[in-house]
């Protein structure tokens, strides 16, 4: 029951995250933070959120492209950790998690791709007949159900992604875990392994931007607040 | 018709249309395909048009229907445009319009969004992120909030506009996307971006390297006194962190894809 509803929240993610709205609420460093507050695993969902929002944010949806989708990768891979429960710290959690939310986020386009061809192939001819028709009450009546049918789509694809990633979770996170035990203590640095990528492409995206003067001033001002903030 | 004649002679959209077309914009992509692309979304946003017109309604509805794909914050020009020269029966040059905006509309909307305020609210929320990561609960949370809302608000603002324009100005879309006056928030955004990274790398790499020194003084300490030597873990862990960091930032200009690479970096770290 968990992993349906689950399913159809995460369904309402990709709603809103492409055919409706499209407020961004669902980019991961929002809505993961949100969800691991929400389901008493706030380090996970900060960890998660921060680093996929920061690694795929050269990643633009333009004209009809279908770049790798961060929203339904990092829901889907967070609710897969948080579902199997698999145990063995925050960092390891986390390192399981990004594995399966990244490899999702390749995955996950299909999905619109999917979605698409149903559009054109299914609703587009109903939607021409319609308009053929002047009925402008079938077209009113039509355009809920397609945007209906894309959430019972997702929510399903969403279903069984986390049916095959759920058992994923606990054996990467073993993985992970034996790593640890191997080479000591080092296991928490996973996390922070990740935001230094993520903030690398950040700095990347940046680069090509106003020059390097305010992002030094940006710097000195991180550094001075690291010295204020750490022990 | 549901048009009101403004000082200078220039048609007011009434409010109920306005707030009609402007709802149906937020779900322009509803019913996206690669045959009409955004059509069917902006066919149904030219519903409450086609209905003001029951004589002309099958033209209405056929207009819609062409081809079109903008960018989806920007669509309310050309439905505001259509509704105004539907309207005064110049049907013909909405699909004109249609076709001839696509290109432009997305391309200002590109660049404006997608490259710069999305990625620097992004940087907005990485922070607020750090923070909660921190304990700074309530200055991690207020910049979540930043993030929404200075997302939100000028994209919202600017769906708003675009309609009004696309109404007032017609076919001339380039005095409408001129008349957004986007130009501030594209250049305020940009501005923002550099900064705002800076602090970030800064902050990540910073407190990285802090966790990473720390574990490894302890990892000495424990080394001296048992008379053991540091595990190699130890130089892997700072090199991993400093190649995740070097690599996510040369190598997307060689065309590498970054989250295939990390994953790499994290599965290798996990048998090595």
């Amino acid at each position: 029951m968990t992993t349906i509803l689950a399913s159809l929240g995460a369904g309402l993610v990709f709603l809103e995250s492409w055919p409706a709205g499209q407020f961004l609420l669902g980019r991961p460093a929002l809505l993961l933070p949100l969800l691991g507050w929400l389901t008493g695993a706030p380090e996970l969902g900060l960890w998660m959120g921060l680093c996929l929002d920061l690694l795929l944010l050269r990643q633009l949806p333009m004209g009809a492209a279908l770049p790798p989708d961060n929203v339904m990768g990092g829901v889907l891979g967070f609710l897969a950790v948080r579902l199997a429960d698999p145990g063995g710290g925050t960092a390891v959690q986390v390192a399981a998690g990004l594995v399966i939310a990244l490899v999702l986020c390749y995955i996950a386009p299909l999905l619109t791709e999917v979605q698409r061809r149903i559009n054109g192939g299914l609703w587009y001819p109903r939607f021409r007949r319609a308009a053929e028709a002047g009925d402008t009450a079938l077209i009113e009546r039509l355009f809920p159900v397609v945007l209906l049918q894309t959430w019972l789509l997702a929510a399903a694809v969403s279903w069984l992604l986390l049916m095959v990633c759920r058992p994923l979770a606990p054996k990467l996170a073993s993985l992970f875990l034996r790593f640890a035990e191997s080479a000591g203590a080092w296991s928490p640095g996973l996390p922070w392994l990740l935001a230094a990528a993520s903030a690398g492409t950040l700095l990347r995206l940046a680069g090509g931007r106003a020059g390097g003067w305010p992002a030094l001033g940006g710097g000195l001002l991180g550094a001075l607040v690291l010295l204020l903030v750490l022990p | 018709m549901s048009v009101g004649i403004g000082e200078h002679g220039v048609p007011r959209l009434k409010p109920g249309l306005g707030a009609s077309l402007f709802l149906r914009g937020l779900f322009i992509q509803g019913a996206w395909n690669y045959r009409g692309m955004q059509n069917l979304g902006m066919l149904w946003s030219m519903l409450p048009v086609a209905r003001l017109d029951p004589d002309r309604r099958r033209e209405i509805l056929a207009r819609g229907e062409t081809f079109y794909n903008g960018h989806p914050y920007l669509c309310g020009f050309v439905s505001g445009a259509g509704a105004r020269l539907e309207t005064e029966g110049r049907g013909t040059e909405f699909s004109q319009l249609k076709r001839a905006a696509s290109g432009p509309l997305g391309a200002v909307g590109d660049r404006l969004f997608w490259y710069t305020l999305k990625p620097a609210s992004g940087a907005v929320a990485g922070l607020g992120a750090l923070l909660l990561l921190a304990g700074l609960h309530w200055a991690g949370l207020l910049m979540l909030i930043v993030a929404v809302l200075g997302y939100n608000i000028p994209q919202l603002r600017v769906r708003l506009r675009a309609l009004y324009s696309g109404y007032e100005d017609g076919l001339e879309i380039g005095r409408a996307i001129a008349d957004l006056k986007v130009g501030g928030l594209q250049k305020w955004s940009a501005r923002l971006l550099p900064p705002l990274a800076g602090f970030y790398v800064t902050a990540v790499l910073g407190a990285g390297l802090a966790h990473l020194l720390g574990w490894l003084s302890q990892e000495a300490e424990s080394a001296l006194s048992t008379g053991s030597v540091v595990s190699p873990a130890a130089g892997t862990s700072v090199l991993l962190f400093l190649a995740a960091f070097a690599a996510s930032w040369q190598l997307p200009r060689r065309g590498w894809a970054m989250p295939v690479l990390l994953a790499a970096i994290v599965l290798i770290s996990a048998f090595c």
